[in-house]
This record gives structure tokens, sequence and C-alpha cells, in this order.
């Protein structure tokens, strides 16, 4: 997260629960994960674990579709992370005989 | 593919996004031996009798995130088609059904009906395309597998299978599309999959030339023995089976190994024996360790403890199983460790039981007795003898 702040982009700690989903209309302190979001001019989050060492992308699929809360000074609603379409992790098979 | 259904074939594997974090994560713990058995294991399950001939995982250092994981294999396998009356039913070399993401979420969907909605968690798919080329002796396809096509917004399959200028193209492709099925929806979901699991039964059928069949190969080349990479060397291993009458045994086990490396070190220094105590008893008879030096040291009576098996809290309706757990003294890379160990069975309704020569370690040395009386009737089964 330092080093993304170094670079000039907004990082915040997230807490996300890997599992039950939380209610967003409930103060919850209850997660079982912390991982890195980083603010878009949009206002979204692009979120991201570094402490996953077997992934290609920002986020291991482990952490999609899950509660997160993003730790604002100001405070964050409770969100669910994003769910990539089915088209970016398919199993690719190619099979040549004769 | 020889008009006798002989198929020499090279498989690539290309493992994206969530496959590949899930496979990279498995392979980076595995060794080489580990890797291929596992692929084995897959070719096998997908075609059975298949050879694998060689096999590449990359890229080698599985935390090197900078290309994605493939496999490529190279097989062979007979019997890939049943001929007879100038017409063969080809079995297509589907291999992605026993890979992948979707197949794993898919494979959860065995209940009939939900009362809570499926969470898969993943949107994922699977894309298999398959080229064959066959011998001259199939003129023609006689029929193909038609298969209906399913898109909706939770999920979308389709297979197509062509036969032309003498190549067979079968392609499947599968996509799950959303991360969460309700009651209704899931019931819809098992139509799809019975749907599939039809059309996965239908197989081309091609018209054959008797003379091409006769002329075809029947020999395909032996696969070289791969050499395996131990955690530990068998240097013997005994067991012995008694059986009394139909309901009663002892089975008596010895084995010495060799400690080559320190996951051998972890996994054998703890000798554990599970067994049923409804009907069994376990004992230790002896369980001594060798230095590299030679100095032995044996087992102390303090060091052996009977627990609960692992699984006991997750299958309470069964009986809870027991585990003999026994620490050995010393036990360290270089090391020879010796232990006998004994299971005895009584009033179970029959005797069964399967004994493997085929070990995830090098072995030296591997015998299996049996002692069964003349009024006891006995059925065996040997498997996997080379010819």
């Amino acid at each position: 997260m330092s080093m993304l702040r170094a670079a000039g982009l907004k990082a915040y700690p997230v807490l996300i629960n890997v599992g039950t989903k939380r209610d967003a209309e409930v103060a919850d302190p209850f997660f079982n994960h912390a991982i890195v979001g980083v603010e878009l001019e949009t206002g979204e989050y692009t979120l991201m674990d570094p402490t996953d060492e077997h992934t290609r992308d920002f986020l291991p699929s482990s952490d999609w579709d899950q509660s997160y809360l993003v730790c604002r000074p100001e405070g964050e609603n409770i969100k669910i992370s994003h769910v990539p379409p089915a088209d970016e992790h398919m199993m690719r098979v190619k099979t040549t005989g004769s | 593919m020889s008009a006798a259904g002989t198929l020499e074939a090279k498989t690539e594997l290309i493992f994206e996004g969530a496959n590949d974090n899930a496979y990279r994560n498995a392979f980076s713990h595995m060794k080489p031996d580990d890797k291929r058995r596992f692929f084995e294991g897959t070719l096998k399950r997908a075609m059975p009798g298949a050879r694998l001939k060689s096999l590449k995982v990359t890229p080698e250092d599985m935390l090197d995130v900078a290309s994605v994981v493939r496999a490529e294999l190279e097989y062979s396998v007979e019997g890939m088609t049943a001929s007879g009356s100038g017409k063969a039913v080809v079995s297509v070399p589907w291999m992605g059904k026993q890979l992948g993401m979707v197949n794993f979420i898919l494979g959860g969907a065995g209940l009939e009906k939900r009362k809570y909605p499926m969470k898969t968690q993943l949107a994922c798919g699977m894309r298999e395309d398959i080229s064959i080329k066959l011998a001259d002796g199939f003129p023609e396809a006689v029929s193909l597998p038609s298969c209906l096509p399913v898109e909706n917004e939770r999920l979308s399959c389709q297979q197509t299978c062509e036969f032309k200028n003498g190549t067979l193209e079968c392609s499947r492709e599968l996509k799950l599309k959303a991360v969460e099925f309700s009651p209704e929806e899931y019931l819809n979901l098992k139509k799809t999959l019975k749907a599939l699991e039809y059309d996965e039964r239908k197989f081309p059928v091609l018209a054959t030339s008797g003379r091409a069949i006769a002329r075809a190969e029947k020999s395909v080349d032996k696969i070289a023995v791969q050499p395996v990479e131990s955690n530990a060397k068998v240097l013997e291993s005994h067991k012995e089976l008694v059986v009394t009458d139909p309901h009663t045994s002892v089975y008596k086990m010895r084995y010495s190994k060799r400690i080559l490396n320190y996951a051998g070190k972890i996994r054998e220094a703890e000798v554990k024996v599970d067994f049923n105590p409804a009907c069994q008893e376990a004992k230790l008879i002896r369980g001594v360790v060798i230095s590299k030096t030679g100095q032995r040291q044996e087992i102390a009576t303090n060091e052996m403890n009977v627990m609960d098996a692992g699984w006991n809290a997750s299958a309470k309706r069964y009986t809870g199983g027991k585990i003999l757990v026994a620490n050995l003294p010393g036990v360290d890379i270089g090391s020879t460790i010796e232990v006998e160990y004994e299971i005895t069975t009584r009033n179970k309704p029959f005797l069964s039981g399967s004994e493997s020569f085929q070990l995830t370690d090098e072995m030296e040395k591997k015998s299996f007795e049996m002692t069964v009386p003349l009024d006891v009737t006995m059925q065996k089964i040997v498997t996997g003898e080379r010819e």
C-alpha cells in the first residue's frame, strides 16, 4: 500500500470477509482478511490482494463476490467485490491427433 | 488415428484466470513426479489405457506469474474405436470434463433440489477443440452427434462435431456465467446438466474399410519408465494377512525405509494406523530408528497414543474411527526406520481389501502374503501386471 501511495495512487487498506456476506445495513467489524483497494477517478475501487502469491490477477477468485469495507478515515459503506465475466476465466483444451 | 483405433495425440491445456489461480497453487506444491501422476490420472480417466509419453508444465517456477500456466501432454491410446459391420463408433478424446473450475463447481450440483440458493462464487468456463486426422480406413461419416445449444443468462453450452477431409473436428464450450442459482434456477440448471450428460454419451459413427483395419498397426511404442523422486525409500515392505475364518483376520505389517529428505522426515516420523474400534484392534509391535551413524533408538511406550480419526466430527452417523499414532524417536534425513504393527479384525460381515504395489516412493522390495483356511472361499484379482 505504501508503494502504491508513493506512486501517487489513492490506496487504502480493505477488510474483506471471505465466506458469509455481511449485512451492509449493520455496523460490523467482523472480517477475516485484509487486502488493498485503489480508488479510481470514477470513485470506484480496484481491489488487489498482495498476499496471494499464486495469482496473475489483482484479485484472486477466492476474494470475488465477498463483502468488503474500504478503511477510509471518513468511513465507507460495505460493498460486494466484483465477479469478472466467465470469458476471462476459461480453461482451454486443444487436442490434435493423428 | 489408425483404422485399428490407435490414437497418437497431443493436448495443450491453458489455464486462464481463476483456473490459473487454482492450478498454479496446487502445482506449486507438487514435485515433478506428482505432476506427472496428476496428469497421467487425468488422462486415464478421460481415456482408459492411455499412455503418457511426455509432459511439459510451464512455468517451471509457479511463482513466476508473468505467464499463464500451461501443460502439454503427448500420449497414445489404443481402442478408440469399436468396429463391426463396416462401421466404427469413435471415442472422442474429450479431456475437458476432467479439469477446470467449471467442472469442479458443477460437480457440486449433486442435490436434486435445493431449499437455499447454490452459490458458486466464480464465473468461469471451458473451451475444448479437438482435431483428429483419421487414417484412410474411414472414408465417410455415417452419423455425427447433434447437440442442442443452451444459452441463457446463467449458463451457456454448445457442442459440435464434423467430419471434413478425413479429419474429425469436435468442439465444446461451457460457460458458467452466474455466481448464484436460486432454488428455481437450480432446477433448470439440473435439467441442463442432465441434457449435457446425455449429449456426452453421443459418439460419431464412421464408415470403415475392412482391409485398412487389417493393415493397421497393432503395436504402440513402449513408454520408458520415469525415475521416481522419493521422500523416503522403501527398503523392504512385507505384509501378511492371516485369515482364521470368514470374519476374523490378523493383518501384519513390517517395513523399513530410509529417509531421503525433509518431507520424508515429517511424514515418516509419525506412524499412523487407522482402524475401526467396532471390530478392530491395532497394536504397534516394534518401532526402531537407526541413525546415519548406526545408533539404534526404540520407541518408548509413552510415545504411542490412540486418537479419534479426523473425519469423526463430520460423519457422526458412522461409528467413529480411531487412529494409533506412534512418534518415532530421532528420525532425521539419512536415518532408517523399522516399523512393525498388526491389526486384528473380528466379527466383520466379510473380509476384503486391496494391496498396491505402485507407491509414491522408490521401492526395493515388497511382498504380500495371505494365509486362508481351505474351507474359506476366497476371490482375488491381480491387476496391472507388466506384460
